[in-house]
């Protein structure tokens, strides 16, 4: 089971934060054009 | 006023960098995994998520909304925001962090000190780690001179301005933290057995779940370890230029934070798991017994265990450095405000971290009181920024300085902010509980502070002192904090 509890818990930090990065990237491709 | 005064990001990255820098510490190395793995694993794990939307982020948040309105320090936000009688209340919450400044920088000085054991061999098989730790805490000459060499560090670049200090020593930092601890993470993969240590983190137990020591060591842990409330976040959107976004750059700083510190629990936990004859021992052993005791002892005993040191240190290290130049720059706004230049003010928050730091890099039972007494502090500070957001108007703050430069419209995120009170209640008084029963009878008392280091007593004895201080002093604060960054983009 802790296999899948460690996917889903380390999914939801790293792909939280690259998340945040690529809002925060395309907001700021957006103002530059 | 010096030529950096009006100085600004030069990007949107370099405020990102620099708040990742500010919230990514000591803690996320050497406590978050401890915390997690004893509270919980899993079930920490969630209480935590529920932490960061519930406290820092809307804390953050907050913080930037008083630094970009006010485009002044702590203090003078504080006035600015709420009006002259607060000032006093932002010199509270400045004082706070400040006094945080001071010891932290020995703690600095221990990482460094380990870095230069692991890169002159000290650090081989048979070595007696707790005779050497020992050895070093109760040496106050040595405590001192790498309390002084990390100081020196701190303010060489923040003396270099926001652009060509700040901003380029966290553009650098920031990836060499992350490239550590991934190389670290994945080396411990390969100990034998190290997917024990992976289970005991990630398994969810339903009776943690269910336990509320869980919540509160994870909002304790989300309060220290992002940063929010302690001014420091406020302090770089100073600087942030005028159309920034507020709640996407608080969210990734909070993110940024869990993501650094769930690496390090990748590296810590699966390596103790798989060397140490008592994995539970070296989990409960404190920061410094984990760290320098347990965490060294191990890495001594593993092949290639040298090389895992020396980058297990230089991760701390550049860690806290990136904390404490942030720090260092909340006191430098502060003088700014009042007209100084950048150098001059340095030079001068230096000073007083010298002075203020040395009886905490000499003795350690003087550093163990000050951690605790602005540790808990930095709770109070969170309180005093919600209370703020609410006497403004928390719709008023998200119509008029949130929402409009904000790439994500999530109001509910911003809003948690006005449940800060009750989170605050609950944690403050199960730390107050918490203490009271450490010294029965006896939690009142605050002298000998090496007799009562954690008491209740010497928490707000430190704090009163500190904020009659302020208040009486409330007029010429307003008064001297004039100067604003005037923002050119």
């Amino acid at each position: 089971m802790w296999p899948v509890t460690m996917t889903i818990i380390l999914a939801c930090v790293f792909g939280g934060f690259i998340w945040c990065l690529k809002t925060a990237m395309n907001a700021e491709a957006k103002k530059g054009h | 006023m010096s030529e950096n005064s009006n100085e600004q990001w030069s990007s949107r990255w370099g405020l990102v960098f620099a708040a990742m820098g500010m919230a990514i510490g000591t803690g996320n190395i050497w406590r978050f995994p401890r915390v997690a793995a004893t509270n919980g694993g899993g079930a920490f794990y969630i209480a935590y998520f529920l932490a960061l939307f519930l406290w820092a982020i809307p804390l953050l948040c907050a913080e930037g909304v008083w630094g970009k309105v006010s485009r002044m320090g702590v203090i003078g936000s504080f006035k600015e925001m709420l009006g002259k009688k607060w000032t006093w209340v932002g010199a509270l919450v400045a004082w706070i962090s400040l006094a945080i400044a001071f010891y932290y920088a020995v703690v600095i000085g221990w990482c460094i000190r380990y870095f230069l054991y692991a890169a002159t061999g000290v650090l081989k098989p048979g070595l007696d780690s707790k005779a050497l730790w020992d050895s070093f805490i109760n040496n106050p000459t040595q405590g001192a001179l790498f309390f002084i060499v990390a100081l020196l560090m701190a303010i060489f670049i923040v003396s270099r301005g926001i652009q060509n200090g700040l901003e380029k020593a966290n553009k650098f930092m920031i990836p060499s933290i992350f490239i550590l601890l991934i190389f670290l993470a994945i080396r411990a993969q390969f100990l034998p057995g190290a997917w024990k240590g992976l289970e005991y983190l990630f398994t969810i137990r339903m009776e943690d779940v269910m336990k509320g020591k869980t919540y509160l060591e994870a909002f304790t842990q989300a309060a220290w370890s992002t940063g929010a409330g302690w001014g420091l976040f406020l302090t770089y959107f100073v600087y942030a230029k005028k159309d920034e976004d507020i709640l996407l750059n608080s969210t990734t700083t909070a993110f940024a934070d869990t993501a650094a510190a769930s690496l390090a629990g990748l590296c810590v936990i699966p390596t103790i798991f798989a060397i140490s004859a008592d994995p539970m021992a070296a989990v409960k052993s404190g920061n410094n017994g984990l760290a320098f005791i347990h965490l060294t002892n191990l890495f001594t005993q593993i092949p290639g265990g040298v090389i895992m040191a020396l980058a297990f240190f230089a991760a701390l290290i550049m860690a806290a450095l990136s904390s404490e130049i942030s720090m260092i720059q909340l006191g430098v706004r502060l003088l700014e405000d009042a007209g100084w230049g950048t150098k001059k003010a340095t030079w001068a928050i230096g000073a007083a971290c010298l002075v203020c730091g040395l009886p905490s890099a000499m003795y350690n039972w003087f550093f163990e009181n000050q951690d605790w007494v602005w540790g808990v502090g930095l709770l109070l500070s969170g309180l005093l920024f919600s209370i703020g957001a609410m006497k403004i108007g928390v719709r008023k703050i998200w119509v008029e300085y949130i929402e409009p430069c904000s790439d994500i419209k999530f109001y509910w995120m911003w809003w948690l902010v006005c449940l800060f009170p009750v989170w605050f209640v609950i944690i403050f008084g199960w730390w107050t509980m918490q203490s009271i029963s450490w010294y029965p009878g006896e939690w009142y008392k605050w002298l000998p502070i090496s007799k009562y280091t954690y008491t209740v007593g010497t928490m707000y004895y430190q704090w009163i002192i500190a904020a009659v201080v302020f208040y009486f002093l409330n007029n010429w604060l307003a008064e001297k904090t004039t100067h604003k960054l005037e923002a050119k983009y």
